[in-house]
C-alpha cells in the first residue's frame, strides 16, 4: 500500500485496533492501552478522591473492569470516553462505600457529585495541582528538562514535524501539506524525532523501574 | 577450638547478632556453624525424614544464599496486594528491595536488619533497625526444642509454584493456641515460594506467594546500595526505640501462655494529634513461629472504649482496659490466645 | 515531487516507525501485524511505547498525578490483580482474555480464588449488605464484636455468621484519624499503626525471612508518626 495514496481510507483508530487485538488474545495490546491512559486516569480520579493511595487502587481497578468489559466496547465510540465512564463509576462506588463507613473522616472525601455532568472533553490539561508533591514535580521536571534539551538538539525538520503532531495535533496528512512533503516522510521524521528524544529519557525510565521493562 | 572458630565466622555471617553464650548453648553454636557452611549438612535426606527444625533451617538459609527477583502476591479472603521483589546476598550482606504494585506506592529496601521505607507521596523515608530480622539464631534462646514441642510437621505431594517445583510441608499445631502453616519450599534451594497460614479446619487465613520468580537473577548489590542511600529529596525519619523490660515498666504476665516466651520489650515516644507525648510499651512474645505483641498505653476516655475484637488477614487483635491502662493485643494467633494474654497481664507495682 | 527514499531504506523505516505511527493513530490496518512482530523484544515494546507517550505528555505540558507510580509498576499491579482473580497459573501474560460480561461496568460476582477452596471469606466490612469493593482496598480491619469487658469474644468459626448481621455499632468514641499531607482516609488509624508496629518490631518468627518481611513490605501502611 502506497503511504502517499490520498485516496486510501483513513487509518483505523489505534485504540479500537488495540481493543480488537486484545480480544483476539494479544494481551500486549491491552498493556499498550494501560500505559497510554494510566496517567490520564490517575489525574481524573485524583480530582474525585483525595487520598493518593486510594487513587492508585481505583486507577488499577478501572483497568481491570475495562478489561473484563472489553467485549462490550463498541468501536464506534472513543475508547477513552468509555474508559472515562468506567473510571468515574469505579471511583463513585468506592466513595459511596466510604461515606457509609461511620469510621471515616467525612471531610477528607471530595464530592463526586460534580462529575455527573463533566465529560472527558472538558478535562483540563492538568497544571500543577494543589496536592502536587515536590517529589512528583521533581521527577517530571527531570524528564521535562531532558525532553526539552532533546528537542533543542533536533534538526529543524524533525522538530517541526513532532511539534505539529504533538502540540498542534495535526494529522500526518495535514502536516504533509503544511511541510509540502509526502506523508511517508512525515511519518519517518516524527519517528526519528521520537527515537532521538527517547534515547535521552529511557535511562530515566529504566532507573525508575529497576529495569523491569 | 573448632567451636570457637565457627562462632567467629558466625559473627561475620550474622552481623546483627553477636553475643556471648554460655557453654550450655552448644546447640546454638552448632547451628550457627551450620549456617556458615563450616559444617556440611547431611546429604539430601530421604523423603519425610527432615525434622521441623531442619525444614525451617533449610528455608531460612535458602533466602540467604541466593539472588532472585519476582512478583509476590499477598492475599487474605477477597483482598490482595502485590509487590515486586529483588533479593541478593553475597555471603556477608543480604539485601532486598520491595516495590509495591498495588495500594500505596512504597519502596522498602533492606540491608541485613537495617530497613528504609520510601514514601514517594510524602517525600519522606523511615530508617530503622529491626531486631526481628537478624533473629533466627536468636530464637534458639528458647530451649532448642521449643518449636517441635508445639508443632508437628508432615510432607505432602510436591507442587509447582511460579514455574518451580516445590516440596509442600505442613506445620501442624499441637494445640489450639496457635495456627498451622502450609509451606511450599522450592526443591533445589529450599526457598519459600508460597506460604499459607491455616486456621480452623485448615481454612486459609492468609497466603503469601510468588506469582513470578526468577532464581539466580542478575540482581546487583551495588545498585541496591545506591538506591538505599539515595535519600535526596526525602526527609528521613529515624524512629527511636528505647529498650526496656516489662518489670521496669511495671508489668508482668501472671500466667504464661503455653509455648510463648517473652522476646523483647521497648517503648517509643509518640506525639498524638493534640501534641501530647506518651511512650507506649510494646512487649513481644513468640513461640518460634507466631508472634504476639502487647501494646500498653495510658487509658484515654476520649479515644478508648470497651473491649473489642478485630481481625485482618491472619492477624487478630484484642483491645481492653486494664485499670488505668489500655491494652491492644495483636498477633497471628487465634482470638482465645489473645484473650489468655489479656487476662494474664497485670500490673506488678 | 515525490521525494521517495531508496526502497529498502524506506521499507526498513516503515517497519521501525510502526509503533510511532500507532501512537499517532496513523497506522494503516495492513501494518498492524507488525506492531507485535517478533523483531522487538517484548520488553522493548513497552519501554518505547511508554517513552513515546511521555514525550507527548511533556510537550503538551501535562504533569503526572501526584503519588503516581512508574508505568511498569502500575501495569505489573494490573497484571497481578488479573492473575489473582482468574486463578490462572502464574506467568507473564497468562491471563485469560476478557469474556463477555452480562452487565457492563458491573462488578463481577465473587471471583473464584486461586488457592484453597476454603479460604476464609473475609470482607472489608462496614454495614451489612454492602458488597465490598473486593480487591481494591488494601487489607483493613473488620469489627467482629464490641461490648462491655467480659463479653465473650466469638471464636473463629462464628466469624462468618457475625459478619453477615451487623454487630450493634457500639463503637468506641470518635476514632482518631491520622492526618497525612494527602488527607488520609483511614478506617481505624490506631489499629493500623499498631499493626505496622507489630509487624516491624514484633515479627519474631522463623518464618519472618523471607515470607514475613516480604509480606509486611507489600502492604504495611506507611509509618505515620
Amino acid at each position: 500500500m502506497n503511504p502517499d495514496d490520498h485516496t486510501a481510507p483513513p487509518p483505523p483508530d489505534s485504540d479500537a485496533m488495540l481493543v480488537q487485538r486484545t480480544l483476539a488474545g494479544e494481551l500486549r495490546a491491552f498493556d499498550l492501552l494501560v500505559i497510554k491512559y494510566q496517567r490520564r486516569v490517575e489525574r481524573l480520579i485524583g480530582r474525585m478522591v483525595r487520598d493518593v493511595d486510594l487513587v492508585q487502587d481505583i486507577a488499577q481497578e478501572t483497568f481491570i473492569r475495562a478489561y473484563r468489559a472489553l467485549a462490550q466496547f463498541r468501536g464506534d465510540a472513543q475508547f477513552y470516553t468509555w474508559l472515562y465512564r468506567i473510571a468515574v463509576n469505579t471511583a463513585k462506588k468506592q466513595l459511596m462505600e466510604l461515606k457509609r463507613d461511620p469510621l471515616v473522616f467525612q471531610s477528607q472525601l471530595k464530592s463526586a457529585e460534580d462529575d455527573e455532568t463533566s465529560a472527558p472533553e472538558r478535562e483540563l490539561n492538568a497544571g500543577v495541582a494543589d496536592t502536587e508533591t515536590p517529589e512528583a514535580v521533581l521527577a517530571s521536571k527531570e524528564i521535562a528538562e531532558a525532553v526539552n534539551a532533546a528537542m533543542e538538539a533536533l534538526p529543524e525538520e524533525l522538530r517541526m514535524a513532532i511539534t505539529l503532531r504533538e502540540i498542534d495535533g495535526l494529522s500526518y496528512e495535514d502536516i504533509a501539506q503544511a511541510l509540502e512533503c509526502p506523508i511517508g516522510t512525515v511519518r519517518s521524521r516524527i519517528f526519528r524525532a521520537r527515537e532521538a528524544i527517547s534515547a535521552r529519557i529511557k535511562p530515566m525510565l529504566e532507573r525508575q523501574t529497576g529495569k523491569r521493562w | 577450638m573448632g567451636v570457637i572458630l565457627s562462632f567467629r565466622s558466625a559473627a561475620r555471617c550474622h552481623p546483627a547478632r553477636v553475643s556471648a553464650r554460655p557453654a550450655s548453648r552448644w546447640g546454638a553454636l552448632a547451628l550457627m556453624a551450620l549456617v556458615c557452611g563450616l559444617v556440611q549438612p547431611a546429604p539430601a535426606l530421604a523423603e519425610g525424614s527432615r525434622s521441623i527444625n531442619e525444614w525451617l533451617m533449610r528455608m531460612h538459609e535458602a533466602s540467604r544464599q541466593r539472588a532472585y527477583m519476582g512478583t509476590l502476591v499477598v492475599s487474605a479472603g477477597s483482598t490482595m496486594s502485590a509487590s515486586r521483589i529483588w533479593h541478593v546476598c553475597d555471603g556477608v550482606q543480604q539485601m532486598e528491595r520491595v516495590e509495591t504494585l498495588t495500594g500505596a506506592p512504597r519502596t522498602t529496601i533492606r540491608r541485613n536488619n537495617e530497613v528504609i521505607t520510601f514514601v514517594p507521596g510524602a517525600k519522606a523515608a523511615w530508617l530503622e533497625k529491626r531486631e526481628s530480622l537478624g533473629l533466627f539464631p536468636e530464637l534458639l534462646r528458647t530451649p532448642s526444642n521449643a518449636i517441635p514441642e508445639h508443632y508437628g510437621v508432615r510432607e505432602l505431594e510436591a507442587e509447582r509454584v511460579a514455574g518451580h517445583l516445590a516440596d509442600v510441608v505442613e506445620i501442624v499445631p499441637k494445640d489450639e493456641w496457635r495456627y498451622g502453616y502450609r509451606i511450599w519450599s522450592e526443591k533445589k534451594t529450599g526457598l519459600v515460594v508460597k506460604l499459607q497460614t491455616l486456621g480452623e479446619q485448615g481454612a486459609v487465613l492468609e497466603q503469601v506467594a510468588f506469582t513470578e520468580l526468577q532464581l539466580n537473577a542478575p540482581v546487583r548489590m551495588d545498585k541496591l546500595v545506591q538506591l538505599m542511600n539515595d535519600t535526596k529529596g526525602y526527609e528521613v525519619h529515624k524512629p527511636e526505640l528505647r529498650k526496656t523490660t516489662p518489670e521496669a515498666e511495671g508489668w508482668r504476665l501472671k500466667e504464661a501462655v503455653p509455648g510463648f516466651l517473652p522476646m523483647s520489650c521497648h517503648t517509643r515516644k509518640v506525639a498524638d494529634v493534640a501534641g501530647k507525648v506518651t511512650a507506649p510499651m510494646q512487649w513481644v512474645f513468640s513461640d518460634g513461629l507466631a508472634s504476639v505483641s502487647l501494646f500498653v498505653e495510658p487509658f484515654d476516655p476520649r479515644r478508648h472504649g470497651g473491649e473489642r475484637s478485630d481481625v485482618t488477614g491472619a492477624t487478630q487483635s484484642l483491645t481492653r482496659r486494664i485499670g488505668e491502662y489500655w491494652l491492644t493485643a495483636m498477633g497471628e494467633v487465634p482470638a482465645p490466645t489473645l484473650r489468655r494474654f489479656a487476662l494474664a497481664l497485670e500490673r506488678s507495682r | 515531487m515525490n521525494s521517495k527514499h531508496v526502497a529498502t531504506a524506506q521499507d526498513h523505516s516503515q517497519t521501525d516507525s510502526v509503533l510511532s505511527a500507532l501512537a499517532d493513530g496513523e497506522l494503516p490496518a495492513a501494518e498492524f501485524d507488525a506492531v507485535f512482530g517478533a523483531s522487538d523484544a517484548p520488553d522493548g515494546l513497552h519501554l518505547r511505547w511508554q517513552s513515546y507517550q511521555l514525550v507527548g505528555e511533556v510537550l503538551r505540558g501535562q504533569a503526572p498525578a501526584p503519588g503516581g507510580r512508574p508505568a511498569s509498576a502500575f501495569l505489573a499491579g494490573v497484571h497481578a490483580r488479573l492473575q489473582a482473580e482468574s486463578g490462572v497459573a502464574p506467568g507473564p501474560m497468562t491471563v485469560t482474555p476478557p469474556a463477555p460480561v452480562e452487565e457492563s461496568l458491573a462488578l463481577p460476582p465473587s471471583r473464584g480464588r486461586a488457592p484453597a477452596a476454603n479460604d476464609a471469606v473475609f470482607r472489608w466490612q462496614l454495614v451489612a449488605g454492602v458488597a465490598s469493593l473486593a480487591a481494591v482496598m488494601a487489607v483493613s480491619w473488620s469489627v467482629l464484636g464490641s461490648g462491655a469487658p467480659g463479653t465473650a469474644v466469638p471464636d473463629q468459626g462464628a466469624q462468618l455468621a457475625l459478619v453477615a448481621a451487623p454487630a450493634a455499632p457500639a463503637v468506641a468514641p470518635a476514632t482518631v484519624v491520622v492526618q497525612t499531607g494527602q488527607g488520609a482516609v483511614i478506617r481505624d488509624a490506631r489499629l493500623q499503626e499498631l499493626l505496622a508496629e507489630h509487624r516491624q518490631y514484633g515479627g519474631m518468627s522463623a518464618l519472618q525471612m523471607p515470607a514475613g518481611f516480604l509480606r509486611n513490605a507489600t502492604y504495611d501502611a506507611a509509618p505515620q508518626r
